[in-house]
């Protein structure tokens, strides 16, 4: 075991963004020193992540094998609520690896941002893009459900404070507490299912990789499924996406909500939700479908209507939102690996467009902005040749065969969601392309700030890069899922028999 | 030495000198010394009550409980008392009153002999204690007018007689009315009238629903006095209705069920009316109702004594912090759009109030967190009502402190800033926020205590 | 090393050099052209080596990329390069250094860059080898060509339909192609499986390069300066060639014929379109969309090698047309109005040049261009049969929209006055000779078909060369002595709205021109249904953008639609 190879590792992601929080706090006085340290800090956990990232053990080793969902690396264990109940337990995953990542980079991101919303409160802001980085780490680190909705609430809580702190003095919409009501409501359905699956159990240890061995009740899945739903951006539950990145919101807090947000439910639901749901999963994923498939269309057609290109885009984040749950009700390795992997994709484009969009002076334009716009838009939307892609492959791929499996039948009505999902990907690209002659037409009177323009090419680049070399990204989750969806009940092709051609119980086999 | 009464003597000193200085020096004033002596004299004993915290069993002194359980009290009480006291020297130098300073003392003494007691009449003095002293506190004041003062009068009176008649009956018994006699006693019509009527009688102290219209009036006081007659009148009676469950005393045994029912009743009530108040001192008194009733579904669940303590000093601490942003005279006090003014007293007033709503990161997440998983062990049908009740606790106080953050500059002029109130409100805040993030000591020294000695 | 083990790796250095081309960071004008011709150059000559080296298919090793769970490896990023390919990726190149040299000078370094990053993202789409490789560089090229036309204010939204529809049959065919799906499509064999592919391949190559029902989405196009418009429709012309050349490869494609000739309606519709339009770069613009659909249905009816020289002919002449008719436009007075075409040739001698390669190129004269591979066709079917008149005739479909564009704006006595002066129609030497030169090495290129013995019969070239006489003189004939057309036209309120349609003559029935028009109208009804289909999403947007305004309705029909949903799922 290397020197880095601790446990420690995991307590410094959370603990470097949470001490950095304390300490912008307490230099708000001195910008100069404040912005600084801040940056150096950020980096510091960029740096951290990417020694997590370097000691993972991928493929798997058989050491690093434990309990018989994902598996865990670095656990570490520590009494948080109390210390005679079972202690909760931090790891790492494959699943929450890139998040982990992800979340480093965009805080990096968001710290820079921040520039463009002026100096006002620019202490406070910044004091509040760590502490959702150290609540977001907690959350996603955490594999006990009480702790993971704790870290999710405070989350919640601060990224609503930092979006509320915009530049604006006075947003027509109140983008926080559009953001804060669904979020808080995501952490509560948490909370309730993490505390009625342990009562259910030997009622001790709130831990996924104990609760999943016992019986869960319908109620609590119920409730991890909303969970996941209030995440996605689905219609008609969409109003955070659509309002709390837009009018008044601080552009780190755009940031954070359009690259974090997502990933984090998707995420902590794969690793937290779907292991305690199996039993209800035909019902769950059902409804998953429909309602992806249902919102995406409508997404793409409200958004081609849209004349104000941020509402535009912010509709074509909904109907996106819609393919990842396609793609999370397919009950596929392929469908399931390829929607968290979609949706990871998506992040730092999405974070980058909504803030470039909502900079967008409505007099400047350009042709060379017209090729950051066209390019942002490519990987937005997953096309080939971009990170997403790497997502929407197998999410096409699987959830066209694991719908076809699961009715039994060749004909497909049923299987409507892929083609809904396929339909919906190609004309979001020519819904969000449509407005590029708008801005190339316009003078260029002004020049995009240099922290928005880092985010485009940093989001861009990652892109680029995942794009053509997904394998590693892919590598981390597919080994999860596959354990995960192990032990769902899939239906089986002998199961979904034609009835002619069911074997028919011969009498004289009966005792 | 530690003597398990050394703060309770620390404190009976400290009542006695400072009765002893005022009634010398009358009619002379001498600013705000008093306030200051008062707030430095008791944390001496508070000092005494945290180094003996958790650190010895129950000791068996006649009628009295120096248990781990009383420890926890001790500590909240004596801290409720410190905090009261430094927002005393807040206050104008004209207006200190060695004899305030002298009767929040007894009250702190009084809500300690009530919460100790193992014979009912001593819980009676308790009780009797405190709200004499707080009451006669509010007279000396000279700001209550005479229908709220009336209606209070009027409850507490109410609930000393009903206190009385039922230790009455339940004397009829065996004449013994101490908590051991009790246990022995064998059941019958005069004991359960006197449970019920005893159990009445607190309910009335506490401000349980339907018992909490008394609370109305007050809520028109300055909030610091508010608070104290919440934190220091109501709060104790609680622990007493928690000794007189757990202790299986006649007439109490079936009582646990119905505990649960008050207080869901009491806790949904709060939250209905919660939703449409915008004033932050009724705020504040639906707070203590609905933390109430919380505690006492915690008590009625019977999963250990953490959850309805928690709640209690959530409830105690975010009253204390509040009352420093509500201690002016208005007719209403919103306190909306403070965070334009007053942005780090904003920034305490909302964490008081997340954490009366249960939200991450503070402590109030943890009494919830204990309070649900007792009901999800006790059934799932309470459980999921209280849910839904913790969800609508939750929607009414962030939307409380998001119309202190995010609401425009209200007209209100806010309240005059004194570093003391500041101070207190602060510390306050930051007890929730340090003991929220990482609630392990707290909650382990609250489950190890048990409520029986 | 030796040059047919470098040949997959050839053309992999085409792709790298022309982007290293689009990329120049010199900010200087003068250094920046030298060192992108140079590179460009050094393309032309890979490109040339890829071809000598290819003598049969070949395909890089290549990298894994995508990866599908559980659906076995990883799909492979290499290429594949056969002589087709080759071919074609020489044609790129050479386009490409073509257009450098004409571009005008106010070109910015950013159109400049786009235009050779579309060159690189075509090349991909030609020699690669996976079907998702050539959508990533599909969608590349698509965002260059958008970007590129917004130099002028023109609507997009045709061409933003028509590149959805091309990316979403690739991705499709891609699907279908790796096994997804087979069951949607009822009880689908493996021979099924490569028809879906090969006709989602096919709309995806009409779609891409504006053949005919899509042929409005390159009207954008039709303002961009002549070198632009040259390499933009000569790109993708090329992609789509490399696209369908594919195709042919697939299964029992060979000889299917049937499907080859269905393609002849969208060039028989595109060149009415184009014989009845008045404008001079309209009517180039349908001419050309007559002029791919005729390349694919020459393309799935003879061998690939030879159907590889259609594409690389059409593609390398267009420079010269598209510089004719922008100095015809530009001396006309920018109307291009069809009663001023006319005796030209004394007052713009270079355009006429210009045109006339370009337009017996397309033609087939002999020995240019086409004739050869006319032949090829011809040589399908027997001599003095129906079979054989009739394909014999076929080719008039894009020779007669050529010759018309090329020959009557110089043919004749003058009917109008040239009005601008002569520096503003004068076409630099450089741009005079690459352009002629492209035209030159198109219209002989397929005489080195000769070379490899590729040769049709005796009846077959004969009766090429005498049906393009005769079309030639015809058409010389009825330029010099056609009416004037009407003014008066109008377009319907309908085709007003969902774009500008084809104007209706209002004197109808007046002789051949006016029967023309109203053909040409009756086939332009087709490019309606794409903006009724907007139409159609729009009124959809706008419905539920309605109902969601309105909370209570909005949470009724949430609630009934989730009910029903629940209940037909337990259904």
């Amino acid at each position: 075991m290397s020197g880095l190879d601790t446990p420690a590792l995991v307590i410094a992601v959370i603990g470097l963004p949470a001490v950095a929080a304390l300490l912008t706090l307490l230099t708000s006085a001195w910008p100069t020193v404040r912005r600084w340290m801040g940056v150096l800090l950020a980096l510091g956990q960029v740096v951290l992540v990417l020694g997590v990232v370097s000691v993972f053990d991928t493929p798997p080793s058989e050491r690093a094998a434990a309990g018989p969902l994902t598996i865990a690396q670095l656990e570490t264990a520590l009494p948080w609520m109390s210390t005679v109940e079972p202690p909760t337990r931090l790891a790492v995953d494959g699943l929450n690896l890139y998040a982990l990542l992800l979340l480093s980079v965009i805080s990096l991101l968001a710290l820079l941002t921040d520039l463009v919303d002026g100096p006002s409160r620019a202490g406070l802001r910044q004091t509040g893009i760590f502490g959702v980085s150290a609540a977001a780490a907690g959350f996603l680190l955490s594999r006990d459900l009480v702790l993971a909705a704790a870290c999710h609430g405070t989350t919640a809580l601060v990224l609503a404070l930092v979006i509320h702190m915009g530049a604006d003095a006075r947003p027509r919409r109140p983008a926080a507490l559009s953001f804060l009501v669904p979020g808080l409501l995501a952490s509560g359905c948490l909370w309730m299912a993490a505390i009625w699956c342990r009562s259910a159990s030997d009622g001790l240890s709130a831990s996924v990789d104990a609760l999943v061995i016992n019986v869960i009740p319908s109620g609590a899945v119920v409730l991890l499924t909303l969970f996941l739903i209030l995440h996605l951006p689905l219609v008609p539950l969409h109003r955070w996406q659509t309002h709390s990145c837009g009018e008044g919101a601080a552009y780190s807090g755009i940031l954070l909500t359009g690259g974090l947000w997502t990933i984090l439910g998707v995420s902590g639901w794969l690793r937290l939700g779907l292991p305690l749901s199996v039993d209800l999963f035909d019902d769950v994923a059902a409804l998953l479908r429909i309602w992806g498939g249902l919102s995406a269309l409508i997404a793409v057609a409200v958004a081609a209507i849209q004349r104000d290109l941020g509402d535009r885009l912010r509709w074509a984040c909904v109907g996106l939102a819609g393919l990842v749950a396609v793609g999370l009700g397919s009950v596929d390795l392929a469908a399931t690996s390829g929607a968290l992997l979609l949706c990871a994709a998506l992040g730092l484009p999405r974070a980058s467009t909504l803030c470039l969009v909502c900079w967008l002076p409505a007099e400047t334009g350009g042709r060379g902005l017209a090729l950051w716009w066209g390019v942002s838009v490519l990987a937005l939307t997953a096309v080939a040749g971009f990170g997403g892609f790497a997502g929407l492959l197998p999410l096409l791929t699987g959830g066209s065969h694991a719908i076809g499996s699961v009715v039994g039948s060749p004909v497909g009505p049923t299987a409507w969601p892929v083609w809904a999902c396929l339909l919906a990907s190609v004309a979001l690209v020519g819904v969000l392309l449509a407005p590029v002659s708008g801005i190339a037409h316009r003078e260029q009177t002004t020049t995009m700030p240099w922290p928005l323009r880092l985010g485009l090419i940093v989001a861009v680049g990652v892109a680029l890069a995942t794009g053509w070399q997904p394998a590693p990204v892919a590598d981390w989750v597919v080994s999860d899922v596959k354990r995960i969806l192990a032990d769902a009940p899939l239906p089986t092709e002998a199961t979904h028999q034609p009835m002619d051609e069911q074997p028919v119980d011969d009498p004289e086999d009966a005792p | 030495m530690s003597h398990p009464l050394l703060p309770e003597v620390l404190l009976l000193l400290l009542i006695f000198v400072l009765a002893a200085l005022d009634a010398w020096m009358w009619p002379r004033r001498q600013g705000r010394g008093f306030a200051h002596a008062g707030f430095i004299g008791l944390l001496l004993p508070l000092t005494a009550a945290l180094a003996m915290w958790g650190t010895r069993a129950a000791s068996g002194l006649p009628w009295l409980a120096i248990d781990p359980y009383y420890e926890t009290w001790r500590v909240l009480l004596l801290t409720i008392g410190v905090l009261m006291a430094a927002l005393d020297a807040g206050r104008r130098p004209e207006a200190d009153d060695g004899a305030e300073t002298t009767l929040l003392l007894i009250a702190v003494g009084g809500g300690l002999v009530c919460i100790a007691s193992r014979h009912l009449l001593l819980t009676y003095a308790g009780l009797e204690i405190t709200a004499l002293a707080l009451l006669a506190r509010s007279v000396r004041q000279g700001h209550m007018p005479l229908p709220p003062l009336s209606r209070w009068l009027t409850a507490h009176a109410l609930g000393a007689a009903l206190l009385l008649i039922g230790i009455a009956l339940f004397a009829l018994g065996s004449g013994d009315v101490s908590y051991d006699a009790l246990r022995r006693q064998e059941p019958g019509p005069t004991t359960t009238a006197g449970g019920i009527l005893l159990a009445i009688a607190v309910c009335l102290r506490a401000g349980v629903a339907p018992f909490h219209g008394w609370l109305a009036p007050l809520t028109r006081r300055p909030g610091q006095e508010l608070t104290l007659i919440l934190g220091l009148g109501v709060v104790p009676a609680v622990a007493v209705m928690a000794r007189l469950i757990a202790d299986p005393l006649i007439g109490f045994t079936t009582l646990p069920k119905l505990l649960i029912i008050v207080g869901l009743l009491g806790a949904t009530l709060g939250n209905l009316l919660g939703l449409v108040q915008r004033d932050l001192r009724r705020l504040l008194a639906f707070a203590l109702i609905i933390h109430t009733g919380y505690a006492l579904m915690a008590i009625g669940a019977t999963g250990g004594p953490d959850a309805h303590l928690l709640h209690l000093t959530v409830a105690a601490l975010a009253l204390v912090g509040l009352a420093a942003a509500t201690e002016f005279r208005a007719e209403q006090i919103t306190a909306a759009g403070l965070a334009a003014r007053r942005p780090v007293l904003a920034a305490a007033v909302c964490v008081c109030l997340l954490s009366l709503a249960g939200v991450p990161p503070l402590l109030g997440f943890a009494a919830r967190t204990r309070l649900l998983s007792n009901l999800a062990e006790f059934d799932e049908g309470v459980f999921v009502i209280a849910a839904v009740n913790v969800a609508l606790t939750a929607w009414v106080f962030v939307a409380a402190s998001g119309r202190v953050l995010f609401a425009p500059r209200a007209p209100q002029p806010p309240p005059p800033a004194r570093p003391e109130r500041t101070a207190v409100l602060v510390l306050a805040a930051g007890v929730l926020v340090l003991s929220g993030l990482w609630p392990a000591a707290l909650v382990d020294l609250m489950a190890a205590c048990d409520i029986v000695p | 090393m030796t040059l047919t083990q470098m040949g997959p790796l050839l053309p992999i250095g085409v792709c790298a050099t022309t982007l290293l081309a689009a990329l120049v960071p010199v900010s200087a004008d003068g250094p920046r052209r030298v060192i992108q011709s140079i590179l460009l150059g050094a393309a032309l000559v890979g490109s040339a080596a890829g071809y000598v080296a290819t003598s049969g298919t070949l395909s890089s090793s290549g990298f894994g990329w995508l990866t599908i769970p559980g659906r076995g490896s990883a799909i492979l990023a290499n290429v594949y390069i056969g002589p087709e390919s080759a071919l074609l990726i020489g044609a790129i190149a050479l386009l490409t250094l073509v257009t450098r040299v004409a571009l005008p000078p106010a070109t910015t370094r950013l159109d400049a860059g786009m235009l050779f990053g579309a060159s690189t993202a075509a090349h991909v789409v030609v020699v690669g080898n996976h079907l998702l490789l050539r959508l990533a560089a599909l969608e590349w090229l698509l965002l260059s060509v958008l970007l590129l036309v917004l130099q002028r204010r023109a609507s997009i939204l045709g061409l933003l339909v028509a590149h959805r529809i091309a990316a979403g049959a690739l991705l499709l065919a891609a699907l279908i192609a790796g096994g997804w799906q087979v069951r949607l499509f009822g009880e689908v064999t493996g021979t099924d499986s490569v028809t879906w592919v090969a006709g989602l391949v096919l709309l995806a190559a009409l779609a891409l390069s504006g053949g005919f029902p899509f042929h409005r989405s390159l009207l954008p196009i039709v303002s961009l300066p002549a070198a632009v418009r040259a390499h933009i429709s000569g790109l993708l012309l090329l992609a789509a060639g490399g696209l369908v050349l594919r195709v042919v490869e697939m299964g029992d494609w060979t000889g299917s014929s049937t499907v080859g000739f269905g393609f002849i309606l969208p060039a028989l519709a595109a060149a009415i379109l184009s014989l009845a339009s008045t404008d001079l770069r309209r009517a180039q613009l349908w001419a050309w969309s007559s002029q791919l659909a005729f390349a694919v249905a020459l393309t799935l009816s003879t061998p690939a090698v030879i159907a590889a020289g259609v594409w690389v002919c059409l593609a390398l002449v267009r420079p010269a047309a598209a510089w004719a008719v922008d100095v015809v436009d530009a001396a006309l007075g920018d109307t291009a109005d069809a009663n001023r075409w006319g005796g030209l040739a004394a007052s713009l001698p270079v355009a006429c040049w210009m045109s006339v390669l370009a337009a017996v190129g397309v033609a087939g004269l002999p020995p240019w261009g086409l004739f050869i591979l006319h032949g090829h066709l011809l040589a399908t079917q027997p001599p003095a049969t129906p079979e054989f008149a009739m394909l014999a005739l076929l080719p008039a479909l894009v020779v007669v929209p050529a010759l018309r564009l090329g020959l009557w704006p110089f043919l004749g006595s003058p009917r109008h006055s040239v009005l601008a002066p002569q520096e503003q129609t004068a076409v630099p030497s450089p741009v005079v000779a690459t352009v002629i030169f492209s035209a030159v090495i198109g219209g002989l290129w397929p005489l080195t078909l000769l070379l490899t013995q590729h040769l049709p019969s005796t009846p077959a070239l004969g009766t090429v060369a005498a049906l393009g006489l005769v079309l030639l003189l015809v058409t010389g004939w009825v330029g010099r002595r056609r009416p004037d057309v009407d003014p008066e036209l109008s377009a319907s309120p309908l085709r007003q709205f969902v774009g500008d349609g084809l104007a209706l003559s209002n004197r109808r029935f007046r002789g051949v021109t006016g029967g023309l028009r109203q053909l040409a109208w009756l086939v332009d009804i087709v490019s309606l249904v794409p903006g009724v289909l907007v139409l159609v999403c729009r009124g959809v947007g706008w419905g539920v953008t309605w109902v969601e305004s309105r909370p209570l309705w909005w949470a009724v029909l949430t609630t009934v639609a989730m009910v029903a949903a629940i209940l037909g799922g337990r259904l």
